[in-house]
Formats: structure tokens, C-alpha cells, sequence
């Protein structure tokens, strides 16, 4: 009976769009129930889009995975346990925490002050956060080269003040952040676009502080979409090879990270060694594509 | 808690939401804000509430200043228009979060909070939905959380916009007279917002209305409907009917009959407004306007005929209320005389004059 009643409520809600259900959930809804296409269009559709999938995107992966194991697994550890190669998993963990951790806080700030505020240039900060995906990763580390280089705006003062940003971990952090930068804003500007300030207003008229409002209100509410925001870009971080390639100087042992680290084992026809590191990063996007669909479940019952 | 609003304007880049408001409310009372959208009035009360700040103006709660008091501390109950509830809490917290934010030392314990809630959610009658999350309530259940969740952090004025304004029309007059009932019992100084008037008459003790940023009358739901102050008024509550008439030399003429005449009215074209219902049926040649029946439709249980009223400007259909028991037929030429009706000068909208022909 209770169950019942629950349902009823339910489909109140959904049926009343006027009560301020999101509009934006009603396509999302709607392509569950396709067309009626003949059998031979779909069957067609079907094989050619998994064919595809077959051809780019699993073969691949099957093959990255075969050639790390194709000199046995004793092979396969010990290219895992190579100095050089624990070294570059370290340094990918630490630039991949602190661009994340750095994004985190950038982007929910972002996110906040174009979606809860009017002023001046809120148009251009929202082209602005794009614009890494618009810009050439190689670009993106030259730019910071130019910037920190021996010869670029700041080198001289830099140099005399015995701070080394390219060719070291700061040079790594700062390309990988701008790389990385539009993916936690971006995943939460629609979100609280669509929320709204209503509840925010009503934690302040209530009583609360900005902090409290921010902690017990907002924040409950985006959690989802900031994890998987949070998600993509630590993804994006660990596999950044352009941006990092220029600014990282390709020191082994010191400034190569993993992506670099594979480069460079295959160039020198180390192939199951850069296979190895490889299918690590083939594993990172496994265990990334899992939590992605998981939170993306949760992102539609939420919003 | 009386709250004394002194000349406030509000303007949004070229808009002027609020020009000039003076207003007194006084403790206690249910006051409804009623305009059009664009008039002002919810920008009013998010002022009162705090959560807009007026450019020019002051709002005193009680005597004190309260423009220097941002919007936790000067204790307002606010219910949104879509009810703004808090989605990942369920009905029992967020009844709570108002005890639950405030600062330590005035917060109460976890048994006194349990006790208040449950006392609150009794008040509203949703007890049995503490567990529940707004997702999984109707409409009418989200306004009475909205409501209890205000009520929680005991205010000193509430604040309701457009509370019913995204109900079916059945819930919304039961909750219309829950909340007469609800306000009647706890005396809290209330200020709704509402753009339907029969929202406003039939709850409110007074009538704010309100249009282009400027209060156009305040008075009881009576006064409003039956002294309108002015052509806007009169045209915004109830239905009307508009008719121009012309002044000359202190007497008004409407088609081819004097009306009441009155010494205040300037020469000119000034415009006549009747209730559909104020309208009476009769020989066209003892009345001062002459028309023809277009048609006659039912509407429940009232009556209305379409007339093609002829005058000296041209041809004006108007809806008039008719009898049921009446023998108007469509096509009928008919004597239509205003029983009541107002006079208002046209570009200031002042009223000038106001008559009955017969009684």
C-alpha cells in the first residue's frame, strides 16, 4: 500500500512539468523508445556501429594487453618494476593528485561564480574555460615554455632566483592543469545552471552561513557530477602526452611521466616493455569507464 | 512585527521594478501583494526578505533599521514560489535545517529539534510523511513542508510568493482556506504575493495592488472591489467593460444620453468602466445605449450575451452578464443601460466621478 502511494507521488511529479522538473530530462526519457525502423536498417545499424567499436576501440586495447604478455609474465613485472618505470607511475600519481586536487577547487569556483552571480565578463569566462579543448596540447606546453622557459617572459628572473619550472614537476602540473582545466566547471555549470539559487536562498533565509549553506545545500547536490567530473579529469591528467612532452624535458628517471615513459621504451624497440606500462594506462580507463557509467546512473536518479 | 517601508526603488539595468514604495504593514495582519507580472511585487518582498536590496528607500522591522541586517538575522519566514526545498534531505530535515544552522550556543538539542519537527509536521497535517523526500511528494504537500519548514525558526514575518501558483485549481482553494484558518491561529505577520486576484480577496485582510513598479491602491478585499481607485484597478480585479464617453461642459454624455453629471470633470474624452453584471436590458429607446445580441453562451451557471453596442466612435462588443430567466435571444435589439459604474479621467487614470442612474 505505502509502496503504491510512493509510486502514485511519483508519477504526479512526472507527470506535472510545471512543478519544476528539469526540462532538459524529458529527451533522456524519451530515446528509450526508438522508431520502428525494418529489421534490416537496425541489424545493419547495429553491425556497422559495433563492427567499428570492434575495430578501434577493443582490438586495440586486446592488443595493447597481448603484446605486454608476449615475452611471459616475469617480463611483464619486471618491465612494471624497472626503476625508470616506477619512477614515471609516481610522478603521473603525484601530477595526476595535484592538477586533480587543483581543478577541483578551480573548477567548483568556476562553476559557482558563473552560475550563482551576475557581472561583467561572465560571457568570456565561459569561453575561456573551453578553451583548452580548443588549443593544440603541444601549444598549450609551448605556451608555458615562452612563459617559464630559460629564454622566455620570466626565465631570467626565474633562473636567478633558482626556481625551475620547465623541465621539472611545476612545468608538468601547470600544462596538465591547463589541459585538464574545462572538465570539473564543465560538468558542473549545467547542473547548477539547472538547480538553480532558490535553495541556496532558502539555507540563508533559514539561518545559515555561506559555509554552512555551501557544505549542507550545494555541495549534497552537485556531489555526483563533481565526481564525475573529477573522474574525467584525472583520466585526461594521467594520459596527457603533448602538453607534458614539451615542457617535461624527457628526463628519465626524474621528469617522464608514464605516457612519456612508453614513448620512449618503444622508440627504442623495447615493445612488450612500453606494452607493460601501457596496459596500465589500458587498465586506468577500464576502471574509468566502470565508474563513469556507475556515476552516471546515480546523475540521473539525482537530478 | 509592523514593518514600515519608506519610498523604495529598485531598478534592473533599464527596468524600474519599484518606483517610490511606501507601505505600512502592520503586525499581525495577512497582507496580499496583488499585481500583473512586471508590477513589483515579488521584488518587494524579496527586499523585505533580504534577499534583494532596494537602491533607494529604507524598511524598518519594528522600529529597527533592517537594510543593516542581512537576510539570517532579520528572522523571515520565506516560501518560495517552487517551494526551493531542499531535494537530498527528506521532509524531517529539512523541516529541521533551520534549528539545525544555527549557531551553537542557541541551538537547541537533538530531542528538543525531534520535538519541534514533529510538533510542526503535526500543525501541517504530513506527519506520516517525515521519511519521505520532496521527489516523492505532490504539490500540495511540498507547499505544507515549505510552509512548516518557514514556520520552523518561529519568524518574525512570512513571506509566501506565489504560494499556490503551481497547483491544480481544486488543491489550491483548499490550501486558499487551510491557510486563512493556519494564519488565524498563530497571528504571524504575513505577506503573500499573488497575481490572482481571487487568491488575494479571498485570503487577505488587506489588498496591496500593484502595477508598473507603483502601489495603485491598498485597501480591505471590499474596498478593492467595490471603490476601485482607478482605471487600472478596476481593470485588473473582476472583469470590466470599458466604454468611452465625453465630457462636455461638466456633463458626461454616453451615446446619445447624459449621464450624472459632475462639476470635477474636465472636457474631453474620459472612459467608463461597468461590471459585466451592472449592465441592465431594456427598450432601446428608453436607454442611452442601443445594440445588437450576437449570441448567448452559458458559462456554468451564469449567463452571457455578446453585444454589438453602437456609438459614436463605431461598433464595441461587450460581454454582459444576463439574467438566466431572461428572454434575450440572439439577434435581439436591445436598450442597454450601465446600473453602477466609474468615470476616469484617460491619461492620468484619476478617478473624477462616480453614479448610479437609477438607484
Amino acid at each position: 500500500m505505502d509502496v503504491a502511494l510512493v509510486e502514485a507521488a511519483r508519477n504526479d511529479v512526472e507527470d506535472g512539468s510545471f512543478e519544476g522538473e528539469p526540462a532538459s530530462l524529458a529527451p533522456r526519457r524519451r530515446s528509450a523508445s526508438f522508431s520502428k525502423e525494418p529489421l534490416l536498417v537496425r541489424a545493419v545499424l547495429v553491425a556497422v556501429a559495433l563492427g567499428f567499436l570492434g575495430l578501434f576501440v577493443v582490438l586495440p586495447v586486446v592488443a595493447v594487453f597481448a603484446q605486454a604478455f608476449a615475452k611471459g609474465t616475469p617480463a611483464y613485472f619486471a618491465a612494471l618494476s624497472d626503476p625508470d618505470a616506477l619512477s614515471a607511475i609516481r610522478l603521473t600519481l603525484i601530477v595526476a593528485f595535484l592538477s586533480v586536487s587543483l581543478n577541483l577547487f578551480f573548477g567548483l569556483a568556476a562553476a559557482w561564480a558563473i552560475t550563482k552571480f551576475r557581472f561583467p565578463g561572465k560571457t568570456l569566462l565561459i569561453t575561456l574555460i573551453d578553451l583548452p579543448f580548443s588549443v593544440s596540447p603541444v601549444v598549450a606546453g609551448l605556451i608555458f615554455v615562452l612563459l617559464f622557459g630559460l629564454q622566455g617572459l620570466a626565465g631570467p628572473w626565474l633562473s636567478a632566483h633558482g626556481i625551475k619550472i620547465i623541465f621539472a614537476l611545476p612545468g608538468i602540473v601547470l600544462a596538465t592543469l591547463f589541459v585538464t582545466f574545462p572538465f570539473v566547471a564543465r560538468e558542473l555549470i549545467p547542473l547548477m545552471q539547472e538547480q538553480g539559487t532558490a535553495e541556496e536562498e532558502a539555507a540563508i533565509s533559514l539561518g545559515a552561513s555561506g559555509l554552512a549553506t555551501f557544505f549542507r545545500v550545494t555541495l549534497p547536490n552537485i556531489k555526483w557530477a563533481l565526481l564525475y567530473g573529477v573522474l574525467l579529469c584525472n583520466a585526461r591528467a594521467m594520459g596527457e602526452f603533448g602538453a607534458v612532452s614539451v615542457v617535461s624535458g624527457h628526463i628519465r628517471g626524474e621528469t617522464n611521466t608514464m605516457p612519456l615513459h612508453i614513448e620512449i621504451l618503444y622508440n627504442e624497440y623495447q615493445f612488450s616493455a612500453a606494452f607493460a606500462v601501457a596496459s596500465l594506462l589500458g587498465l586506468l580507463a577500464l576502471v574509468t569507464l566502470v565508474l563513469k557509467t556507475a556515476l552516471e546512473r546515480k546523475l540521473e536518479r539525482h537530478s | 512585527m509592523n514593518i514600515d517601508i519608506q519610498k523604495v526603488s529598485r531598478r534592473y539595468g533599464s527596468f524600474m521594478a519599484l518606483r517610490d514604495v511606501s507601505l505600512a504593514i502592520e503586525s499581525g495582519e495577512l497582507l496580499a501583494l496583488l499585481g500583473p507580472s512586471g508590477s513589483g511585487k515579488t521584488t518587494l518582498l524579496r527586499i523585505i526578505a533580504g534577499l534583494d536590496s532596494p537602491d533607494k528607500g529604507e524598511i524598518y522591522f519594528g522600529g529597527t533599521d533592517a537594510l543593516k541586517l542581512d537576510v539570517k538575522k532579520r528572522h523571515v519566514g520565506f516560501v518560495f514560489q517552487h517551494y526551493a526545498l531542499f531535494r537530498h534531505m527528506t521532509v524531517f530535515e529539512n523541516i529541521a535545517f533551520g534549528l539545525r544552522v544555527r549557531p551553537r550556543k542557541e541551538r537547541k538539542s537533538e530531542g528538543e529539534i525531534k520535538k519541534r519537527v514533529d510538533q510542526l509536521l503535526e500543525f501541517v497535517q504530513i506527519g506520516w510523511l517525515a521519511d519521505r523526500y520532496p521527489s516523492q511528494l505532490s504539490g500540495g504537500q511540498r507547499q505544507r513542508v515549505a510552509l512548516a519548514r518557514a514556520l520552523a525558526i518561529e519568524p518574525n514575518v512570512l513571506l509566501l510568493d506565489e504560494p499556490f501558483g503551481a497547483l491544480d485549481a481544486k488543491v489550491r482553494k483548499s490550501l486558499r482556506r487551510w491557510l486563512r484558518a493556519l494564519h488565524e491561529e498563530l497571528h504571524v505577520t504575513s505577506i503573500l504575493v499573488t497575481h490572482d486576484q481571487e487568491e488575494a480577496l479571498e485570503v487577505a485582510n488587506r489588498v496591496v495592488v500593484m502595477g508598473g513598479g507603483r502601489i495603485e491602491q491598498v485597501g480591505t478585499p471590499d474596498q478593492i472591489y467595490d471603490e476601485p481607485a482607478n482605471s487600472f484597478v478596476f481593470d485588473f480585479i473582476g472583469d470590466s467593460i470599458k466604454l468611452p464617453v465625453t465630457v462636455e461642459s461638466g456633463a458626461v454624455w454616453l451615446g446619445t444620453q447624459r449621464l450624472a453629471a459632475n462639476g470635477h470633470l474636465a472636457s474631453g474624452a474620459a472612459d467608463l468602466f461597468v461590471r459585466p453584471h451592472d449592465l441592465s436590458f431594456g427598450e432601446p429607446s428608453a436607454a442611452p445605449l442601443q445594440g445588437a445580441v450576437r449570441s448567448i453562451r452559458r458559462v456554468g451557471s451564469a449567463n452571457f450575451a455578446d453585444v454589438a453596442l453602437e456609438l459614436r466612435e463605431g461598433t464595441i462588443t461587450v460581454e454582459a452578464a444576463v439574467p438566466a430567466e431572461s428572454a434575450l435571444r440572439a439577434g435581439d435589439r436591445v436598450g442597454v443601460t450601465p446600473r453602477r459604474y466609474r468615470i476616469f479621467d484617460r491619461p492620468a487614470g484619476e478617478m473624477k466621478s462616480l453614479g448610479a442612474l437609477r438607484g
